[in-house]
């Protein structure tokens, strides 16, 4: 039987290992199907910065469907690329129309906006498609206009709205900020002044141009046929005719002047995006010959053709010549890093190293830690491997955004575990290294991809710094510190209060893995808080600024300070150190996500009503949780062991009463420190 | 492990003060001095308390910032002796993430000590703390460098608190200036009401009336003004709308100059989100000095000073408001109060990248020309984001700009204290790291043993 069971760490490994590979493998192609995954792999320019196709159609897909992929309502998956091909290159004009309106994929649960949209409940599904939204759009493009009114009112503090009432308004705002990213995906004409341009998809062929979008070629198309511009006229007079029956007015010439203006105006604009849009993609040849054949390869590609396989083979070996190998090299890295999607397979396999670590306090003990272990040290791999991959394509520091905080706290959480584990080998460390493995990368994942591309560019200021660098590291690795002694107090307490075994040493083990994480907390918050405030310094002449994100950092030092002061001077003992720290996962939390909240000061850049429900549930469970631990011992299930290790220590040495059993140990050993 | 047990080893620490203090007659005084001052102000309670009130302040300093801005939550919470805490605070954070206490804000404030009085303790505490224990053993050093680096940084805060100042240049390219808007200076206001005399030689005689003078109901009277001014009204901020009474973008006036605009009271924001500084307006009026006759009334604001509304609209009311007295025609106007510079900078370039395709800055930089004749120092200077100038105790940093990129704003910080945290940061990490390696070393071999 043992020896079976010493084979279970290496099955268990082999089995997460093949978990991640199977699920991350490039899926294979046949000749006679479309290759959307080299479609994906097309370079483009958006937003600041080079990335594959797919980083924009998956971000994109995920904000709007909570989805990297689309899945119909009856559990087919269909790659996200699929339904981009279908969207590429439709315009405003088939907003509402056409095979891409009819994905259902707009992820809507509030009633209030169901019933405003007059849709049907889809509970468990929550998809609608345009088509479906499309019927009462213009009464949610009314609510819309209320709701960023009322938003703007908060925002100023000028009313304050019951919950009901605000839940509505974000809910709609966050629809309506939905089809604006659809929106951009779409082949659309920059409004004038907005800065954003559209992505960018054709690489440029000499050395001085720039990467155009199909509209930057469609605007220079000048050469119409007869046919076509009879068809722009009648388009035009439709449109008048439209808008006249609309207000019930028959001849133009009954309207006002000012109104006729209007007309005129609308009507200039209207013709031009309809002649731009829909009517000069036919000429594309003329200007460029790659976006026409790239026009084609995606209609092939839209039809189901696999012969545009080769074309866009062809398509890549002549025409992205310009782009320097180093950019094509982080590109396909990136490509790579969307495909097998690291950190979501990690959350699946932290959920795993829980159960294990929980199962082996009960059963199995030591191969099931051992598993633990093995899947918890592997998925400190693929995290540091992501990570680094994130640095290599993004050229940064590891932390830059909320995102990358996370991720980055995630493994230097796993990193820290791992070591506790290995100094106290008893399936604790490695079990918190699960929990926070899993928290840290599901928020990273499902809350915080939601504000757009986690490799985003970063203002002017933020830019490298080598100071900026040390102390966003530092300060994550002092988060990183704080919440780990956090759980190991959780995992104290709950030991204590509802398991009878909690014995003494134990608790002197746990209570010393406290106490040096705690050290180590202060260490690095402390010196990543100071680094910030040199950078500060170095950028605009105030070392301490008291910013909401600087008073988070330096509550985080205080608390820490406050427990190792406390502890050294009796006012806690191992209990009380264990509730302290966890009030320290509470601070951090306030510090990490909490102050960016608020909607001040420099940091605030991450606010989102998930991470405001995130703090609320955190900070709910760690009251109880302390509640819990304030239960005095006597209740406890352990009770046993305390009172009688109390007893003892009174009877031998009543001053020694406040020394960490560390202490103790150390005064044993060398007595002459004392004199 | 007598470094960091204070209960355990303090009728040690006690003896040895005793022994130390020596003379017999005196002994009860003494020990009474050390029992109910020394031996509670160097205590790890009052550590451990101060801890838990600075941690209560902050909080609750940061949330003031959702409804004042940073430098007046700065003033009343960090840099005072005491501060009246609103209740509406926790009502705020509430609102923000529990939605408890419905719509109503709440009313009343609390009593609590401010940033002062901690800093103040803290350093007693610590000077006290280690005074006590003067005994410098090599185990003690960590602890040591520890608190003395947190002496340097409380002092830096200090100083920071009393003396920095922070000024603002703004250049048009082309521009030379040899001054700069100052824009906080703690405790005081940052602009100055100018009487203007117009002198026969080139330059107007002007009487600086320092802001902190207008107070609403006051008269000012002085020999060097043939006038009295009455301070009718004192706004601490204001905001400019049409005269239809909608909101103006201050971005947008440049291209608007000569619309009609009048300036209203407005509240200052919160936080840094109000992206300029707040804008005073002043109502006097201008009495005879026997008669006490009114001779004219104005509104004065900032918003009449170009280089006050940073870089975007330059002398929209420039005119000013002029009054004929005795033949002569005065000005009235108001201004930022200025550091005056014993030499002079000049704008010759601006530029601006940004990353492709959006509006984010990747980068700003301005290349100036250094003229300093006191020094004999003639030179080109560039400044650029995170690389500022540092010359003659004044820092320079690239902060702002002109729409269209026609110009640039300097940040100007005048602080004494700012290498201290650089010395600080050194000392204190070093000495936690000296202190829990020696923890660390000492627990690795107690499990090897």
């Amino acid at each position: 039987m043992n020896k079976y069971l010493s084979a279970l760490p290496y099955i268990v490994l082999f089995l997460g290992v093949a978990y991640v590979g199977i699920k991350a493998a490039k899926p294979l192609s046949s000749e006679n199907e479309v290759n959307y995954a080299a479609l994906g792999e097309i370079p483009i320019a958006d937003a600041g910065r080079f990335k594959p196709l797919s980083s924009l159609v998956e971000t994109s897909l995920y904000i709007i469907s909570g989805r990297h992929e689309v899945v119909t309502e009856d559990g087919k998956r269909i790659p996200a690329m699929r339904w981009f091909v279908d969207v590429f290159d439709t315009t405003k004009f088939h907003f509402f129309s056409g095979p891409a309106a009819k994905y259902k994929i707009f992820r809507i649960e509030n009633e209030d906006i169901l019933k405003l949209l007059h849709l049907p409940k889809r509970p468990q599904f929550f998809r609608y498609s345009l088509e479906e939204i499309q019927t009462y759009y213009d009464d949610f493009e009314r609510a819309v206009d209320k709701a960023s009114e009322l938003q703007e009112k908060i925002k100023e503090r000028k009313v304050i709205v019951s919950q009901p009432d605000r839940v509505r308004a974000e809910k709609i705002l966050e629809l309506s900020e939905k089809l604006t990213v659809y929106s951009k995906l779409l082949r659309r004409i920059p409004s004038p002044g907005d800065e954003k341009k559209p992505y960018r998809i054709l690489p440029p062929q000499q050395e001085n141009q720039e990467w155009q979008s199909l509209v930057d070629i469609d605007m220079q198309v000048r050469n119409f046929t007869k046919e076509e511009e009879e068809q722009i006229n009648n388009n035009r007079l439709n449109y008048v005719q439209n808008i006249l029956s609309a207000t019930g007015i028959k001849d133009p010439n009954q309207l006002t002047p000012k109104q006729q203006a209007l007309l005129k105006q609308k009507l200039v604009e209207y013709s031009n995006n309809y002649q731009l849009l829909e009517i000069a993609p036919n000429h594309r040849a003329d200007i460029s010959p790659l976006a026409a054949e790239l026009t084609k390869i995606f209609q092939l590609a839209k039809e189901g053709n696999p012969e545009c396989n080769s074309l866009l083979k062809n398509f890549k070996d002549s025409y992205y010549h310009t782009i320097p190998e180093r950019q094509m090299f982080r590109i396909k890295l990136e490509t790579i890093l969307n495909r097998t999607n690291v950190f979501y397979y990690v959350i699946m396999l932290n959920i795993w190293v829980i159960l294990l670590a929980a199962t082996s306090w009960l059963v199995w003990q030591e191969p099931l830690r051992r598993s633990a272990v093995y899947l918890a040290i592997f998925c400190l791999v693929l995290e540091t491997i992501g990570i680094v991959m994130r640095i290599w394509i993004s050229g940064r520091p590891p932390v830059f955004n909320l995102y990358s905080s996370s991720i980055f706290i995630s493994a230097g959480c796993g990193a820290t575990c791992l070591v506790l584990e290995y100094l106290f080998p008893r399936a604790l460390g490695v079990f918190w290294a699960g929990v926070m493995g899993a928290i840290t990368n599901y928020v990273a994942h499902n809350i915080l991809t939601l504000s757009g591309d986690p490799l985003e560019v970063v203002q002017a200021v933020l830019d490298t710094n080598f100071w900026l660098a040390v102390h966003v590291t530092t300060v994550s690795m002092g988060y990183v510190a704080t919440l780990v002694s956090g759980g190991l107090g959780l995992i104290y307490i709950a030991r204590g209060v509802f398991t009878p075994g909690f014995v003494k040493p134990a608790q002197k083990e746990l209570t010393q893995m406290i106490y040096g994480t705690v050290c180590f907390a202060l260490l690095l918050s402390f010196f990543g808080t100071v680094a910030g405030g040199i950078w500060a310094d170095q950028s605009w002449g105030r070392f301490w600024g008291w910013d909401p994100k600087e008073n988070g950092a330096v509550l985080v030092v205080c608390w820490n300070a406050l427990i190792l002061h406390a502890r050294w001077c009796g006012m806690v003992r191992s209990r009380g150190l264990a509730v302290l720290s966890l009030m320290g996962n509470m601070v951090t939390v306030f510090s990490w996500f909490g102050t960016n909240q608020l909607g001040v000061g420099l940091h605030s850049y991450g606010f989102s009503k998930d991470l405001v429900e995130l703090c609320k549930w955190v900070w709910l469970s760690h009251l109880c949780f302390i509640g819990i631990g304030c239960i005095p011992i006597r209740y406890w299930s352990s009770a046993p062991h305390f009172l009688s290790r109390s007893a003892n220590a009174t009877a031998s040495s009543p001053e020694n009463k406040s020394l960490t059993s560390l202490d103790q140990k150390e005064k044993k050993r060398h007595p002459q420190v004392q004199v | 492990m007598n470094t960091i047990s204070n209960t355990n080893d303090s009728s040690h620490t006690m003896d040895q003060i005793e022994n130390e203090f020596g003379g017999k007659p005196n002994k009860t005084l003494k020990e009474n001095i050390y029992r109910y001052i020394l031996k509670p102000l160097a205590s790890l309670q009052l550590t451990v308390v101060l801890l838990a009130l600075s941690v209560v302040l902050v909080f609750f300093g940061t949330l003031a910032q959702t409804k004042d801005q940073t430098f007046v939550v700065v003033e009343t919470y960090f840099r005072s002796w005491f501060v009246w805490i609103p209740f509406d605070l926790v009502g705020e954070f509430d609102r923000t993430f529990f939605n408890l206490t419905g719509t109503e804000p709440l009313p009343g404030y609390f009593p609590f000590p401010g940033g002062w009085i901690l800093a103040t303790l803290m350093l007693l505490n610590v000077t006290v703390a280690h005074a006590l224990r003067a005994r410098l053993t090599w185990k003690r050093i960590g602890l040591w460098l520890v608190h003395s680096g947190l002496i340097l940084l409380l002092t830096n805060e200090v100083i920071t608190g009393v003396y920095s100042i922070e000024a603002q240049m703004v250049f048009k390219e082309g521009e030379t200036l040899n001054y700069a808007d100052i824009n906080y200076i703690p405790y005081s206001r940052t602009f100055d009401l100018l009487w203007i005399a117009p002198d026969s030689d080139s330059e107007d005689a002007v009487t600086i009336i320092p802001g902190e003078k207008l107070v609403s109901g006051s008269t000012i009277d002085h020999p060097a003004l043939p006038i009295l001014i009455k301070v009718e009204k004192y706004f601490s901020n204001t905001n400019i709308m049409t005269d239809a009474g909608d909101k103006i973008d201050v971005d947008s006036l440049i291209s608007k100059a000569g619309a009609l605009v009048r300036v209203v009271p407005h509240r200052e924001g919160a936080g840094t989100t109000e992206s300029r500084h707040a804008m005073p307006m002043v109502e006097v009026s201008i009495q005879e000095r026997d008669t006490l006759k009114e001779l004219g009334r104005f509104k004065i604001s900032m918003w009449e000073y170009f280089k006050a509304t940073e870089s975007s609209f330059g002398g929209l009311f420039a005119p000013g408001h002029t009054i004929d007295f005795q033949g002569k025609n005065y000005r009235v106007s108001m201004r930022n109060k200025r550091i005056d510079l014993p030499y002079s900078l000049k704008l010759n370039k601006f530029t601006h990248e940004k990353y492709m395709g959006t509006s984010s800055p990747k980068s700003f930089k301005s290349q100036l020309t250094l003229n300093d004749s006191e020094l004999d120092d003639h030179r080109e200077v560039s400044i650029e984001m995170n690389e500022p100038l540092r010359y003659r105790g004044l820092t320079f940093y690239q902060s702002s700009f002109f729409v269209g990129d026609r110009g640039s704003v300097l940040q100007v910080v005048k602080n004494p204290g700012w290498t201290i945290p650089y010395v600080a940061c050194i000392v204190v990490t070093f000495g936690l790291l000296y202190h829990f390696s020696i923890l660390l070393v000492r627990f690795l071999r107690g499990r090897v043993k």
